[in-house]
């Protein structure tokens, strides 16, 4: 008989409450480099499973798998292995390489036409040969105002047409409107479709690029447009294996709904006998396992069930990475990316109710001495924030143009409280809270931080950034909103300071949507409010500059101008949480989107003595 | 009876008409954007230049039907129609609330169709998700099935499990057992569910404890292997569903046990049960056959509540095991504002809900002879 059912429940209770020590931490490898090759395990354990099948974890499902329509990053991290492209990003020398393309285009003189030559053995899944034809179907499919990819069809703008060559079957021409370096990145974006396939009436071969352009086309007026886009847009083509066409060396098997997307290899693919390292497909089966429950991610690790994620919390990572048995068996790297996060401020108020608290950069700059930047990473990296790049201008430390003379902002809250002095900013009532006169009324420095409630790590960032700020007098109400919430009042400008991140790729980079005065004016992502008309001078030239080291230059002198007017506090870059399992070979991680190629896994576990 | 069924199934038409009305208002009030969310992909926050995002915005809504008013009617100013608060300087007209009339409105095409991507809910089309481009017709049945095959078998579980408890109960009210049980029941009743489940995991699903149990999914992950047989899926699916079904079940033990003992017991002191054992029937038969009918009144109400659960799921419980289901479905709507998804699931849930009541109130004239939806004639 139980005598003291209390104690015993508090014992029980402790025992699970003890957690491990977490004084084992065997960690891989740091990866400080764009580019990391894993080295391959030495000792094979017997136990690791044979089958050439790679588990990866995916925390969402596919939008769909539509070719054109859809815009989620599993469905594009699934499309790099079923579809091809007429360029692709080379993830090693962090640029872009001909893949259905037989080399990088020539460009005319002023840099509006490309011209493309196709390479002869990509055939499709039917047996047919890869055409011109394809290429021009896929631009009118992306084009057409009744296809349903609003998320990317503005991309397609600055295509003027496409000029098949009268003399070589496979060369063409694009016309673009405009000089711009992303006219040869943007194709990276986007797989070629079978215009067989899609399109067997050809229909869109009767409209034209410049219909497709013209504001006045009434395309639902058009039954033999409208009845071809209803089919294309129709789901089948993004969700049934049957309807799933591709170039690429994989195709879908298995769609279960909200569980996995299967892929196998195709047998006698086009790529099979390709020496490159790109068009490699190690793998017969790559099984993608959706799970956003961190706690079951964690025990599907250790029980093996995945062998690969890019898409770990750090926690769990840390967790993992702490486990000797998951150790045993992954690689666990962290690997930097091109994304950072920042903390903006709203320089330019107008038509909102907001006060006028960062007009003034050398308030802006008090600011960046204010935020505890080391802190933050902290937060997020834990032990791990001392490998963590710091952010210092808009461009990534990972880049050849980052201007590497720009010195990152050091917390020092004199230095801050000084310069706030001088801007007007004074505790003339004692209350412990700075404030000026702003228009005639005495202004209290009250700020208010948005930030997105989707993770507790922003919260502890905004919590540990109104705390630093408390010291110099500054009060900050933090915010948490959620993503529609947080994007209308960063697009309307309704915010004092908003914290975020941004993703980035290794491409030439468009600074206009995020730093010319017009993406401030017509509410897009220019949310500060930087910009006058010499940034957006060097913003319109370094867009259309091809010759890469005046572009850099031009690039180097943008930084120094963003660095000079504050409208970011530039916190870090972001690292990306990898584990691989060791039974796979030939691993290399990349800073470009998704981390990893799947299809350059090669099983170990059979191979090795 | 006919009567009174075919004058319920005609009352569903105005109430569902109100809540799909009541939905639509709801959602449009709720702050962002769903042109906002479809505009986002993975590359497209950094290359793309404001103007002709601004263009595809406006091109979207317009395509979509959301610049167009809500519902038939608006009330306006006699010069706008948008609002009687309108800024514009104007004339007098602008002080003079007005009711408009709108014949292409949102409601409208919800009902009718657009002639476009979908022909209305009375040619029975739900139109297409915003952020799946799928009918949502296929992602609600792709999905209810888990929500469905939960909710009906936990339910069904608890009751097998709460009637012999709360029978045996009411017989031995002051033994161990009864006292012990419902100390327990109680204890799971108030456990949080995702906790439950967090633990749950961390026992039966981790090899550093007891590794009996998958920690995700429904099935194997990549599908069953070809050629098997059902009897075979069902084994090998079995597996994955034991948490789960446990976690479903647990918290409604209580209450159902409870419900059943305080009915039962209440039954039990009645006359024509004293009457049954004053003529020495067995007390099996005392229980069995008179008192179990008439304590089923509060149990088909129970039961009728869970049809809604099966089409709103348990977002919590299909998140941490990963199962495909509406709950988790429901919530990435709201988030990506996907109204005719949510419009489709109001209308649904309101549906069945409706159904459930009714086929709870025919059910309980079959329980009790005494509840009659016949017209009484003189006689």
């Amino acid at each position: 008989m139980i005598k003291n059912p209390a104690l015993l429940l508090c014992s029980f209770l402790f025992l699970f409450a003890c957690k491990e020590s977490g004084k084992n931490r065997n960690f891989d490898s740091i990866n400080l480099s764009p580019v990391v090759q894993l080295q391959d395990t030495l000792t094979v354990d017997p136990l690791w499973s044979k089958e050439n099948t790679i588990i990866s974890h995916l925390s969402s499902e596919p939008d769909n798998l539509h070719p054109c329509n859809g815009g989620s990053s599993p469905r594009s991290e699934i499309l790099i292995q079923t579809q091809a492209f007429l360029l692709s990003t080379d993830f090693e020398k962090q640029t872009f390489a001909p893949e259905l393309a037989t080399s990088l285009p020539e460009i005319s003189s002023d840099g509006l036409s490309l011209t493309y030559t196709l390479r002869k053995d990509a055939k499709w899944d039917n047996g047919e040969t890869l055409s011109v034809s394809d290429i021009i179907f896929t631009a009118k499919a992306q084009k057409c105002p009744l296809t349903n990819n609003p998320s990317v069809k503005a991309y397609w703008k600055n295509l003027k047409t496409i000029i098949p060559d009268s003399r070589d079957s496979e060369k063409f021409t694009m016309i673009m409107k405009e000089n711009n370096i992303q006219n040869m990145s943007f194709v990276t974006s986007f797989c070629i479709m079978q215009s067989s396939f899609h399109d067997p009436k050809n229909i869109l071969n009767n409209f034209s690029f410049e219909q497709f352009d013209d504001s006045s086309f009434r395309p639902e007026n058009e039954k033999a447009l409208l009845d071809w886009a209803q089919n294309f847009n129709d789901d089948k083509y993004g969700r049934i294996p049957e309807y799933l066409n591709g170039l690429g060396a994989y195709k879908v098997v298995n769609w279960e709904a909200g569980q996995s997307v299967t892929i196998i290899k195709k047998k006698n693919h086009w790529t099979a006998n390709s020496k490159d390292s790109r068009m490699l497909s190690y793998p017969e089966k790559i099984i993608y396992k959706v799970n956003k429950d961190e706690n079951s991610v964690q025990l599907e690790f250790k029980t093996q069930t995945l062998d690969v994620s890019t898409n770990l919390s750090m926690g769990s990572f840390i967790t993992l990475a702490s486990n000797p048995a998951v150790s045993a068996n992954y690689h666990h790297v962290l690997s930097l990316t091109y994304n950072y996060t920042f903390l903006s401020f709203n320089e330019k108020p107008e038509n909102t109710k907001r006060a006028k608290l960062f007009t003034d950069k050398n308030v802006r700059r008090a600011f960046a001495f204010l935020t505890p930047v080391d802190n933050l990473t902290k937060v997020v990296y834990k032990e791990y924030s001392s490998y963590c790049k710091r952010m210092i201008s808009n461009v990534s430390p990972l880049k050849p143009e980052f201007n590497s003379s720009l010195k990152a902002i050091e917390l020092n809250i004199d230095t801050a409280v000084l310069m706030l002095n001088k801007s007007g900013w004074t505790d003339s009532d004692a209350d412990g809270i700075l404030d000026k006169l702003i228009d005639g009324i005495k202004t209290p420095l009250k700020v208010e931080l948005i930030y997105m409630n989707s993770s507790p790590d922003w919260k502890d960032m905004a919590t540990l950034i109104a705390e630093s700020y408390a010291k110099a007098g500054i009060k900050t109400e933090l915010m948490p909103v959620d993503l529609r919430v947080y994007m209308e009042k960063a697009r309307q400008h309704d915010f004092d300071m908003l914290l975020g991140s941004w993703g980035g790729t290794s491409f030439p980079e468009d600074f206009s949507q995020l730093w010319h005065t017009k993406s401030w004016l017509n509410n897009g992502s220019n949310y500060s409010g930087f910009g006058n008309p010499e940034s957006d001078a060097l913003i319109d030239s370094i867009k259309t500059e091809i010759n890469i080291e005046k572009r850099n230059k031009m690039i180097m002198r943008f930084q120094e101008m963003i660095y000079d007017d504050q409208p970011y506090v530039f916190l870090f870059c972001s690292m990306r949480r990898n584990l691989v399992h060791k039974r796979f070979g030939n691993v290399s991680l990349f800073a470009d989107r998704p981390g990893l190629l799947l299809n350059n896994f090669k099983l170990l576990s059979t191979t090795a003595e | 009876m006919r009567s009174y069924l075919l004058k319920r199934i005609i009352f569903f038409i105005p109430t569902l008409l109100l809540l799909v009305l009541l939905s639509f208002m709801l959602l449009h009030l709720a702050p962002g954007d769903p042109v906002d969310r479809m505009m986002m992909g993975p590359d497209t926050q950094y290359h793309q230049d404001a103007g002709e995002m601004t263009d595809q915005r406006s091109y979207w809504t317009h395509r979509l039907g959301l610049d167009i008013p809500l519902f038939y009617l608006s009330i306006g100013s006699l010069e706008n129609p948008k609002s009687v608060f309108d800024n514009k300087v104007g004339s007098w007209k602008k002080f003079v609330p007005f009711l408009h009339f709108h014949s292409d409105n949102q409601f409208h095409r919800w009902l009718f169709g657009d002639n476009l991507s979908s022909k209305g809910i009375l040619r029975g089309d739900f139109g297409i998700s915003y952020s799946s481009g799928q009918k949502v017709s296929d992602l609600i049945s792709s999905r209810i099935g888990w929500s469905l095959f939960f909710a009906l078998f936990s339910v069904t579980l608890a009751y097998l499990i709460s009637l012999p408890i709360g029978l045996y109960s009411v017989q031995h009210p002051e033994s161990l057992f009864s006292k012990t049980s419902y100390t327990i029941l109680i204890l799971l009743f108030s456990l949080p569910v995702f906790w439950t489940a967090t633990v749950l995991l961390m026992i039966f699903s981790n090899p550093d404890m007891f590794y009996i149990f998958p920690a995700s999914g429904v099935q194997p992950a990549g599908g069953f292997p070809a050629g098997i047989s059902w009897i075979q899926k069902i084994r090998m699916t079995v597996p994955y569903l034991v948490i789960p079904t446990i976690c479903y079940t647990y918290s409604s033990l209580a209450f159902l046990s409870r419900i059943f003992r305080v009915t039962i017991s209440d039954v039990l002191k009645q006359d024509f049960i004293k009457t049954a054992r004053a003529k020495g029937l067995p007390e099996k038969t005392d229980v069995g056959k008179h008192a179990f009918r008439n304590t089923l009144i509060p149990v088909i109400t129970v039961f009728s509540s869970a049809f809604p659960s099966a089409v709103g799921g348990s977002i919590l419980l299909e998140t941490i095991f990963s199962i495909p289901g509406m709950g988790l479905t429901i919530y990435q709507s709201i988030d990506a504002k996907d109204y005719p998804v949510l419009i489709a699931v109001f209308f649904l849930t309101g549906l069945i809900t409706m159904a459930g009541f009714l086929i709870s109130d025919l059910l309980y004239a079959v329980a009790d002879p005494r509840i009659s939806f016949s017209k009484k004639t003189a006689s």
